[in-house]
């Protein structure tokens, strides 16, 4: 191009744009330099970033649970077990979160709400609103807190329904707005529509990870599957899977030492949290179950495994990246034995019956006498017999082999929650199932503490063999008036007495006589030596605590008014409370509880410290309470206290009949079975187990109970020998003895019978017996314990069944050859 | 088929295989590339993952296997034919007159579009023909290219007048406000490319420029202020806070796809790859608008840079093609053509690195669409048209050159 042309052009003013195009170019070139710049910084600089953040996005870990251990006896009988079951589930897609999406879910839900209770199934009921008493709907935790607090939960359980809490005046109109937005018309009736909104519920609270199917019906009969899976087409959103149910096979047979499964309570959930659980975990809330849950357990963080899965935008999971499988849960093996099991509680249940109706005939034959009996103390009922323990321990271990309380409860009831109809009829039963009478009841001893008194006496050197007493049938020495002689219970008298015959006849006055010489302090040392003040360490929650009358547990200065063994001091300090008030109302002066406990409390101590009572009593009425002096002596106050102190102080009444098992020992069957142990195993004393060992699933052994020997009495052989020949004796030619005669092991057992005093109706007595066998080798202690079981020779029975059977069982095993392990489990 | 192109103009004859001949094929080669490009992406969008072991081959011929790989693929193969047929057939001659009965058309429906979304309440930009929707403001753009280009190239001087554009502002004016009152931000802000690019290359000399973008600067604030609705102005807010999205779809969408990118590093992630975010569908409209997400995780920074490169050339190859073009309506159209793909691509690509507000535009000849995909290949055809018009040798009945 010549310059002469580009000036013509300039002058024609034609504009070339080489130059606008050129620039434009470099415009562009720029403004892709700021793109590839941005994507350097995302792809390059923050890439890693990125990825980690991607990453953590895609992938979603879902827990997996381990099996929860086995229960089984010493012999491999299955006592808890898992059966494995189908539940219906219910998966929520993502994809069709609209209304139409929501109101044929609803279909589909109903349609299977009718399938499942068709068959009897029971599909989750747990909406958080419900219909109040006054007719109103609620939130569940209304009742529970305060107004501030329910509402902040509200709130919060609102945010995770997808609701604002401030647009709804009442839990009403919350209900009304779920059943519109789930498309329930008013059509559904109210039961139907609330298990409709509570798997609503669940699915909305779960929504964050739709990608694991909610259970809304677990353990469904195969019946229900199938036609699940005819209407299948119908049921959109709706699964079957299989999963897995506790099972009890072996029912009610130690029903209150194997416990059941239940869910988390709201008040540990944070703690189960912590420890790795899920809040819809089951976890063992009695018995062994709550005991051993660590070991049982599979769902705890420790053994735990995870799926770790990838999910795509609508939180369905799209492949399995990597898997962990959980650690099963242990297997715990007791060391109960289910058929001896099974054969003291049928005995026990054959002769708690037979003494019921043998009361039942003495009340018709007696009408007369019982009702003026029932009307002089007001009227209440008379107590029949229709509760007991039975307890074998092994004489030399401390190991139970048979921990039997009756009445019993099927444990598969609680499985999955038991029913209202269910816990009410359990709850209603005046013979209260639920309740352990072997391991938690505790009651007057009566003559099965006399061994005891006898061991410790002779121990002592109170008494020595050739020690007699003479039973006329009254006692009324040292000191004790005649008019309040104390009695034998043979009114005609046992002659004269020495210590085993004491034991055989199960002679009072010897034991009165006996339990004066050796003072009661030592009497409470050899108790507790002997483990009757203490637990026995059973791997069972529950236990009772055992007491022993004395001075400490009249009254024990030491520990506060509501500290104290038994109610006694609290009846007291309450009669005392009232007469001071109504001095104080003339006065009108107010007293709180605390300002009057404290001035009793200090005279108690002193009364019993044997201070002088008046003056103390003085001293806090006048300085502690601030009554003026002169109210006080005019009103003579001092006195009427100090008269009503009587019951705290352990006086030389008290003594002697604790010797005989009376005055306010309460003792429970477990406590007397480790006693009887200690009595023939030469002293020493074992905690109770009823856990042998727990095995993984791999058959490592994690724990193995050994006996564990709390303490040795000292007690001498010679003594030993003494009190157990007692026993034998009282087998032999005791009140009893009739029992006996024809008995297979006769030679071979030896016992104590005891009837506790319960109140002035003979047939309420608690009736004990115990006894072991065989004499020569004492192998097994087994303690019958009937409350209201008129008379301890009843109770003899059930435990002759028990040794019967045991002492056969071992002479089968030493007929037969060595059993190959498992042969047993037959 | 075979069209007998002489019998249009009677009175000469043209040497269609010279025309062909002289078809720009390095722009066209520049396509190809980048729809081979879309293909695979719609793919790895669209279609599960391959196994592990596959190989690039095999994960090539499972491609045969997505609905909208073979759609878009069909896009592309008649958006060929209709390039060359714009190419060869458009004759500004023939049909000046007829720009102005297009412009009028397409000012026609925006208005009724206009009209229909005012009684109805709602943003309209569709006319809905059987299942498929057809979009005024699309061919808008090219309205708005041709007439700019005929206007701007009534004089070749440079333009110092205010009175020299006023035809030409006055012409974009009405279809603009029609656009932004649908309200299609997208489409309008691509609009005003084409506009400043075409205005600049026109030779509208700076004092006036600047005047211009003085008076923007007034009246857009107003426009945002009362053309605007609430959720463009959120959106443009949002731009101008520099978080490139406001509203919580638009968050969710960017945040997914800078996930997706930023995941990708250097070498990527590989298409049809288990796992990937592409792959589980976390970036909304992966195979249409953020299908750059999807490229640039599958293929890492090395193949975004490719394709960008590849964008570059095109719109380089544009502008030299602008230049090599002895006219003047020419050159505007070629400008015109490249401004509008600028925009599309700096704003798609921008918007999914988060550089650029989401405004819901296509990446041209990536994004999955027939309607975008025609629209840009006539857009193509266009440039070719005039572009080849220089070897557009006519000859008379008598077989004389015609000059």
């Amino acid at each position: 191009m010549h310059s002469n042309n580009r000036f013509q052009a300039e002058d024609r003013r034609v504009f070339n744009p080489v130059f606008r195009i050129t620039a434009l170019g470099m415009a562009v070139v720029l403004c892709f330099c700021l793109l590839l710049s941005g994507l350097h910084r995302l792809q390059l600089d923050e890439g890693e970033t990125y990825l980690a953040a991607a990453q953590e996005t895609k992938t979603q870990v879902i827990s997996v649970e381990g099996t929860r251990g086995d229960i089984l006896d010493t012999n491999g009988v299955v006592l808890a077990t898992n059966r494995e079951c189908y539940e219906v589930t219910f998966t929520w897609d993502p994809d069709k979160r609209t209304s139409e999406g929501n109101a044929n879910y609803t279909k589909s839900l109903l349609l299977v709400i009718d399938l499942i209770e068709e068959d009897g199934g029971k599909v989750i009921d747990s909406f958080d609103i419900v219909r109040g008493e006054d007719g109103n709907w609620h939130f569940t935790w209304e009742e529970y807190f305060d107004a501030e607090a329910s509402a902040s939960r509200a709130e919060t359980w609102c945010r995770n329904m997808a609701l604002d809490y401030d647009d709804y005046e009442n839990p009403g109109e919350i209900y009304e707005a779920l059943c519109q937005r789930y498309g329930i018309g008013t059509d559904v009736d109210e039961a139907t529509a609330h298990k409709l909104l509570s798997i609503w519920q669940q699915a909305q609270m779960n929504s964050y990870s739709s990608y694991i199917a909610q259970t809304i019906c677990s353990d469904v009969p195969i019946s229900t599957v199938s036609k699940i899976e005819l209407a299948s087409a119908q049921l959109d959103g709706i699964g079957v899977q299989q999963s897995s149910i506790r099972v009890y096979p072996q029912q009610y047979m130690a029903a209150h030492v194997v416990g059941y499964v239940g869910s988390i309570g709201e008040e540990e959930l944070d703690g189960y949290l912590e420890d790795g659980y899920d809040r819809n975990d089951s976890i063992g809330v009695s018995g062994i179950e709550q005991s051993m849950e660590e070991y049982l357990t599979g769902s705890s963080g420790q053994k735990r495994g995870s799926r770790v899965v990838e999910v795509n935008n609508l939180s369905r999971v799209i492949r399995q990246l990597d898997y962990t499988p959980p650690q099963e849960g242990s297997n715990v093996v007791l060391t109960l034995d289910a058929e001896l099991q099974k054969v003291a509680y049928d005995a026990l249940g054959d002769t708690i019956s037979q003494i019921n109706t043998i009361q039942h005939a003495r009340v018709a034959a007696y009408s007369g006498r019982y009702d003026t009996l029932v009307e002089a103390r007001g009227g209440t009922p008379i107590q029949y017999a229709d509760t007991g323990a039975a307890i074998v321990m092994e004489v030399d271990t401390g190991n139970l082999l048979a921990v039997v309380d009756y009445p019993s409860y099927d444990l598969n009831l609680f499985v999955g929650g038991i029913s209202q109809e269910n816990y009410d009829a359990l709850i209603e039963d005046e013979r209260n199932p639920l309740f352990s009478v072997a391991l938690s009841s505790r009651a007057t001893p009566g003559s099965i503490f006399k061994p005891l008194v006898a061991t410790a006496a002779l121990m002592e050197g109170a008494i020595d063999t050739s020690t007699t007493v003479v039973d006329a049938g009254s006692y009324a020495q040292h000191g004790i008036p005649a008019s309040q002689a104390l009695h034998c219970w043979n009114l005609g008298g046992h002659g004269p007495q020495n210590v085993v015959s004491a034991i055989q006849n199960s002679c009072n006055v010897f034991f009165y006589e006996t339990a004066y010489r050796l003072g009661n302090e030592a009497l409470y040392d050899w108790a507790q030596a002997y483990g009757l003040t203490s637990r026995t360490g059973i791997e069972v929650s529950g236990e009772s605590l055992s007491y022993v009358a004395s001075q400490e547990t009249y009254y024990n200065p030491e520990k506060g008014l509501y500290e104290q063994a038994t109610s006694i001091p609290v009846y007291i300090a309450s009669r005392i409370r009232s007469y001071i008030r109504e001095v104080g109302d003339e006065l009108s002066v107010t007293f709180t509880d605390e300002e009057l406990n404290a001035g009793i409390e200090k005279i108690f101590a002193a009364y019993v410290n044997g201070e002088d009572a008046y003056e103390a009593a003085y001293d806090a009425l006048v300085n502690d309470i601030g009554i003026p002096a002169a109210v006080v002596s005019n009103n003579r106050m001092t006195s009427k206290i100090v008269s009503l102190l009587g019951e705290l102080k352990f006086g030389l009444v008290d003594t002697m009949i604790t010797g005989i098992g009376q005055s306010v020992t309460t003792v429970t069957p477990l406590a007397v079975a480790r006693y009887l142990c200690a009595l023939v195993n030469g002293g020493n004393v074992y905690e109770a187990h009823v856990v042998d060992r727990v095995v993984d699933d791999a058959g490592n052994i994690l724990y193995d109970s050994v006996p564990t020997l709390i303490t040795n009495t000292g007690v001498s052989p010679e003594v030993s020998s003494t009190v157990m020949q007692g026993m034998k004796q009282a087998i032999m030619y005791g009140s009893v003895s009739g029992r006996f005669y024809g008995y297979k092991y006769r030679d071979q057992i030896a016992g104590k019978t005891g009837t506790a005093e319960t109140s002035d109706i003979d047939i309420e007595n608690n009736s004990w017996f115990m006894c072991f066998a065989p004499y020569d080798d004492p192998q097994i202690a087994v303690v019958i314990h009937i409350p209201n079981g008129y008379s301890s020779s009843y109770s003899v029975e059930a435990a002759k069944e028990i040794v019967e059977y045991y002492l056969d069982r071992q002479a089968e095993d030493t007929s037969a050859s060595i059993p190959q392990t498992g042969t047993l489990v037959e | 088929m075979k069209l007998n192109l002489n019998n249009l103009r009677p009175d000469f004859r043209r040497d269609i295989r010279r025309e062909v001949a002289s078809i720009d094929y390095i722009l066209l080669l520049i396509i190809t590339a980048i729809v081979c490009f879309s293909l695979i992406s719609i793919g790895n969008c669209t279609l599960d993952a391959a196994p592990q072991d596959a190989s690039f081959g095999e994960k090539l011929l499972m491609l045969r296997d997505s609905r909208y790989v073979m759609l878009q693929a069909l896009w592309f193969v008649t958006g060929v034919i209709i390039m060359f047929a714009v190419a060869i057939i458009f004759e500004r001659e023939f049909y000046d007159n007829l720009i102005w009965v297009y412009y009028a058309l397409i000012v026609g429906a925006l208005a009724i579009l206009w009209v229909i979304g005012e009684s109805t309440r709602g943003a309209v930009s569709w006319f809905t023909l059987g299942e498929r929707g057809l979009q005024p403001s699309e061919f808008c753009k090219i309205a708005i290219i041709l007439c700019l280009a005929k206007l701007l190239s009534a004089q070749d001087e440079k333009i110092t007048r205010f009175n020299q554009i006023v035809p030409a502002v006055a012409m974009f004016a009405i279809p603009f406000i029609l656009i932004m009152l649908q309200p299609d931000l997208g489409t309008a802000l691509v609009c005003i490319a084409i506009f400043v690019g075409m205005i600049f290359v026109a030779g509208v000399n700076f004092k006036i420029i600047f005047t211009g973008v003085g008076a923007a600067a007034i009246a857009i604030p107003l426009a945002i202020k009362y053309v605007l609705n609430d959720e463009q102005r959120l959106r443009l807010n949002g731009f101008f806070g520099m978080s490139g999205a406001s509203t919580s779809d638009d968050v969710y969408q960017l945040t997914q796809s800078k996930l997706a990118i930023g995941s990708g590093g250097m070498r990527g992630n590989g298409f049809l790859t288990a796992g990937s975010i592409s792959q589980l569908d976390y970036v909304p409209d992966q195979h249409t608008d953020f299908i750059f997400s999807a490229t640039a995780e599958a293929f890492g920074f090395v193949g975004a840079s490719v394709l960008i490169g590849l964008y570059l050339l095109l719109l380089l190859r544009l502008l030299y093609m602008a230049h090599k073009t002895p006219d003047r309506f020419g050159k505007l159209v070629i400008v015109g053509v490249c401004s509008m793909f600028f925009f599309h691509i700096f704003e798609n690509i921008g918007m999914t690195i988060g550089i650029m507000p989401i405004t819901g535009i296509p990446l041209p000849f990536m994004s999955y669409g027939g309607s975008n995909m025609w629209t840009n290949m006539i857009c193509i055809g266009l440039a070719q048209n005039v572009y080849c018009r220089r070897n557009r040798v006519r000859y008379s009945n008598q077989n004389k050159l015609l000059l």
